[in-house]
């Protein structure tokens, strides 16, 4: 346990000592949301700019407004759409690029950060994190596959369900063993992401599996690094909701607000993200060093 | 014996008092003794009519819907309509247990003539021979004119299993349209009939009600652990070893309609005199206040601005999942809601449609018009009362859903589902029903009617449309009215209370939002405040007198233009604001497909909008209703800030696969 919870206040060490790097994924994300809603907003401020409707919608989910914008502008709107799947396209791939340099920089081999050794690392690793992404995509669709298909047994027609109470608990197993194997392969994925850059070996295959080997041999400590980024998660989205709920986006004052907290939160969703993949990181370290102690 | 003389004198005053007092004409009453076999999902009944000739004319055949033969197989003009293999129905069907039918087993005359014999099917709206819903039976004695007469009938119907809006599920029996009913004796002159004739149409997949006045006594012979629930009173039960039989007994309504299952909660509330009654699963009881409280909202509603609900109680069934195929339908003093155990508060489906069944009792029940030559008189003034109801008690922006911070109004929803249709021009407003061949029957039947019904209100005021439809209510209540009765009244409501204002009546009104297929939309095109001059140049021929810059100033010249986009017209206001906080309303006939309004002076015009109070529901844009001289920045700002906030969230979230 003692040895859980230094790896939790390392990984969160090591988190804050890379906030440059943090800015930078936060700058990234920032850049390529910007290449979305620009042309939005040209497109919004050019077909209804001078409509009065557009302030009457300040006080409230105005679903008139917005079904008649869809109705009257849609076309245009989904144009808009259409290019940000390009942009999306574009940031998957740069995130998966960065991850690299964000796992090297993580695990704590200089001293400082350096953006150097940062960008060297993304492009050493980056057609190895890009192959592990997709074989990961694959685990994630096929296990959703599967889950569906478990959903379904005794068939979805509510015709033939005794009570809508079926479908609850039916959710409730199923979607909970669901989450369960989906956190089993994020963990996965993030202890041979770090095994990845870690090893530097050609294939990943090896890498892979000690990543699951690792997550296998020491299965509760990694759970419970895992639900605690987990509970850091619901915690700030708890936050963020709630005071989000006490305001409408009514004036100036109240959007500047909303865009700020909008970007406290994000920024930290960004940091929970990135403490997952320091937490890895260290839990291997720490374990290392402990085994080699005891040789 | 004491018990039985009792119960006779009982029976017998119940059909004295046939065609005698009362709320309605009486034209056809019912007694009914049935029992359910649960094992072949069979009904075995024993029917009497007592019917009255309302003509002056002898009548000498009677017609009947048999209902359940639209399931009796593909080729029913029901299975046309709505397709065999249309989601729910091919189910039931591919597995043998969708299939129904009623069978006729004898049939007498008050003389005791067998009228086994004497009948037919007959396809009055398309000659469809394999389609069995309308029964033609030739009589041995003609009814005489104004005369009353009793036919004895005994048949047996097999039950479908999940048909749309009747049959059994499991142990679930959701029973309407499920007994051979008299059709409707048009009298010459009423509604669009020239003769005397009977108006019995097949069953279409779309509309069901269109029946005479009259009291039923429906005994109905089950399980004994089976509770049922069903139009009217019950008046008795009793308990006979395995089974038990329930009386119910209901007065001055056009149909009968009754529901059974052995898993019923059986839950009670009042309004005023009325009783309330819910029938539902165990594990919905908690929904039971939502149920209740909606009831009293509309039932008190209605009273106020409608009229008087007369029966002493109202039945809401709320099916269980696998009875979904029966939610939200309506039948006279029951209705049927529909509820899931884990609906939040804030999705108001249940509230809905508890408050739109409901209504039916003024709409197609009270007032009883013909839901399948004309849907719209009874789908679309519910519709509008509906939101009209919805938006009182749960708030006008929040009435349909308020629910993960998103709010949606009854009104605004259903104006929605009619502009977002595939065409909402499809279809004139008073398209049959089963003339909707390629869609429509919804969104032009329910919502649009609905929406120029929200247009007519803000076009005449709050308080002449509750005259209107106090006025239609009193005057047509247990009665027939067709449309034109309904748009008579409208003139005569408005003549009353606005003069010729609107011009001789309303049907430069009608013509457009129901007899035909225009749309409305108007738009501020442009304002503008132009600079304007003292004349200049050749003014008196020879002299040339020069441009005075300085003389130029703002505002001299502010004009407002505005379009009519659409083809329909109505009467628009037009509010006008100026740069020093004054404000002018501009009335606008809307014929024109263009319009200005000009000013002189020093003022600036500073933005202008179009029917500002929203009173012309109909309109299908109101974004280009208004335009201001300036963007408007904060909501502009507002949106973007709203969409970079999706779109970093959005990014963020697909990080989770990397
Ligand atoms: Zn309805």
């Amino acid at each position: 346990m003692r040895s859980v919870i230094t790896v939790l206040f390392s990984g969160l060490k090591a988190l804050f000592s890379n906030w440059e790097m943090w800015l930078l994924v936060y700058g990234v994300n920032v850049f390529f949301a910007l290449f979305v809603a620009l042309p939005f907003n040209s497109f919004f401020k050019s077909s209804l700019g001078n409509s009065l409707a557009v302030n009457e919608s300040l006080n409230r989910f105005d679903y008139t407004f917005i079904s008649d914008f869809l109705n009257e502008y849609g076309l245009g709107f989904s144009q808009v759409l259409n290019q940000s799947y390009f942009v999306l396209a574009l940031f998957l791939l740069l995130s998966v690029f960065l991850m690299g340099g964000i796992i090297d920089s993580l695990l704590g081999k200089r001293a400082e950060f350096s953006f150097k050794a940062f960008w060297t690392a993304c492009h050493h690793h980056f057609w190895r994190l890009l192959r592990l992404t997709i074989y990961y995509f694959l685990f994630h669709i096929g296990l959703l596959l599967i889950f569906v298909q478990i959903f379904s047994i005794g068939g979805l027609s509510p015709f033939e369900l005794e009570t809508d109470a079926d479908v609850i608990s039916r959710v409730q197993w199923v979607g909970g063993f669901y989450l369960f194997f989906v956190a089993l392969i994020m963990m996965f994925q993030d202890y041979a992401k770090v095994k990845v850059v870690q090893t530097d070996e050609r294939w990943i295959t090896n890498s892979a599996l000690a990543g699951i080997g690792f997550t296998f041999r020491h299965f509760f400590a990694c759970m419970f690094l895992f639900i605690i980024q987990v509970l850091f998660f619901v915690f700030m989205t708890f936050v963020y909701i709630t005071i989000r709920k006490q305001f409408f986006m009514s004036s100036e004052g109240t959007i500047l607000l909303a865009l700020f907290l909008g970007q406290i939160y994000l920024f930290g969703r960004m940091g929970v993200k990135l403490l997952r993949l320091s937490i890895a990181g260290e839990h291997i370290r720490v374990y290392k060093e402990e085994t080699s102690k005891h040789i | 014996m004491l018990r039985y003389i009792v119960l006779l004198i009982l029976s017998s005053s119940f059909f004295m008092s046939f065609g005698q007092s009362g709320l309605s004409p009486k034209i056809a009453s019912y007694d009914i003794n049935l029992v359910l076999d649960v094992d072949q999902k069979k009904v075995f009944a024993d029917q009497k009519l007592i019917w009255r000739n309302p003509s002056d004319k002898e009548v000498s055949d009677l017609q009947f819907h048999i209902y359940y033969n639209a399931f009796k197989n593909s080729e029913s003009t029901f299975m046309k309509d709505r397709g065999v293999f249309d989601g729910l129905l091919s189910e039931a069907l591919e597995e043998g247990t969708g299939w129904a039918r009623t069978d006729i087993l004898e049939m007498f005359d008050e003389a005791g003539n067998d009228l086994t014999e004497n009948m037919t099917y007959i396809q009055p709206d398309d000659d469809n021979e394999k389609d069995q819903t309308v029964l033609r039976v030739k009589l041995e004695n003609p009814v005489q004119a104004g005369a009353i007469d009793t036919f004895q009938l005994k048949w047996v119907s097999k039950i479908p299993k999940t048909m749309p809006r009747t049959g059994y599920n499991k142990e679930y029996y959701f029973m309407v349209q499920w007994f051979p009913k008299v059709g409707v004796y048009e009298l010459a002159g009423s509604r669009y009939a020239e003769e005397d004739q009977w108006n019995c149409h097949q069953y279409h997949s779309s509309g069901e009600y269109y029946s005479d006045f009259g009291d039923y006594k429906v005994s109905m012979d089950v399980p004994a652990d089976y509770i049922v629930g069903a139009s009217g009173v019950l008046k008795d039960k009793q308990e006979k070893g395995a089974r038990t039989i329930w009386t119910y007994e209901v007065e001055d309504v056009i149909d009968f309609a009754w529901t059974t299952s052995p898993h019923y909660s059986v839950m009670k509330d009042k309004w005023e005199d009325v009783e309330i009654k819910l029938l539902t699963y165990p594990n919905h009881e908690h929904c039971a206040p939502r149920f209740f409280q909606s009831m009293k909202n509309v039932l008190a509603y209605m009273d106020e601005h409608v009229g008087a609900y007369p029966y002493p109680t109202i039945t809401i069934v709320d099916p269980p999942i696998h009875g979904l195929f029966t939610g939200g339908m309506e039948y006279p003093t029951l209705i049927s809601s529909l509820s899931f155990c884990f609906f939040p508060k804030g999705v108001r489906t249940p509230e809905i449609l508890v408050t739109h069944e409901f209504i039916h009792q003024y709409f197609m029940q009270m007032i009883a018009t013909h839901e399948v030559e004309e849907p719209w008189m009874d789908e679309g003034f519910t519709t509008y009362f509906e939101s009209r109801v919805m938006n009182k008690y749960y708030g006008e922006y929040n009435s349909t859903i308020d629910f993960a911070g998103i709010q949606i109004g009854n009104a605004e929803f259903n104006r929605i589902e009619f502009l977002s249709s595939d065409n909402p021009k499809i279809a004139a407003g008073n398209t049959k029903s089963w003339e909707y061949k390629h869609g429509g029957y919804g969104t032009i039947a329910y919502n649009k009617t609905a929406m120029w019904l929200k247009t007519l209100e803000g076009i005449v005021g709050i308080e002449a449309m509750d005259d209107i439809m106090k006025s239609y209510f009193e005057k047509w209540k247990f009665q027939h009215p067709c449309g034109e009765d309904f748009t008579a009244v409208v003139d005569d409501v408005v003549r009353k209370r606005h003069g010729d204002k609107f011009g001789e009546n309303m049907d430069w009104f009608f013509d457009q939002v129901l007899y035909g297929t225009v749309e409305c939309d108007y738009a501020v095109k442009s304002i503008s405040n132009s600079k304007q001059a003292q004349p200049a140049g050749f003014l008196d021929g020879e002299t040339v007198v020069a441009l005075d810059v300085e003389k130029l100033k703002p505002g001299q010249a502010s004009k407002v233009i505005l379009h009519r986009l659409g083809e329909m017209i109505l009467p628009i206001e037009v509010l006008v604001n100026f740069e020093n906080g004054t404000a002018k309303m501009e009335y606008w006939d809307g014929k024109a497909r263009s319009k200005e309004f000009v000013y002189e002076g020093e003022q600036k015009i500073i933005s202008a909008i179009i029917d500002p109070e929203k009173k012309i529901d109909m309109d299908t844009n109101y974004l280009n209703n208004s335009m201001a001289l300036e963007p408007q920045a904060t909501g502009i700002r507002k949106y973007f800030v709203n969409f970079l906030l999706a779109a970093q969230e959005a990014l963020q979230s697909i990080t989770a696969l990397i």
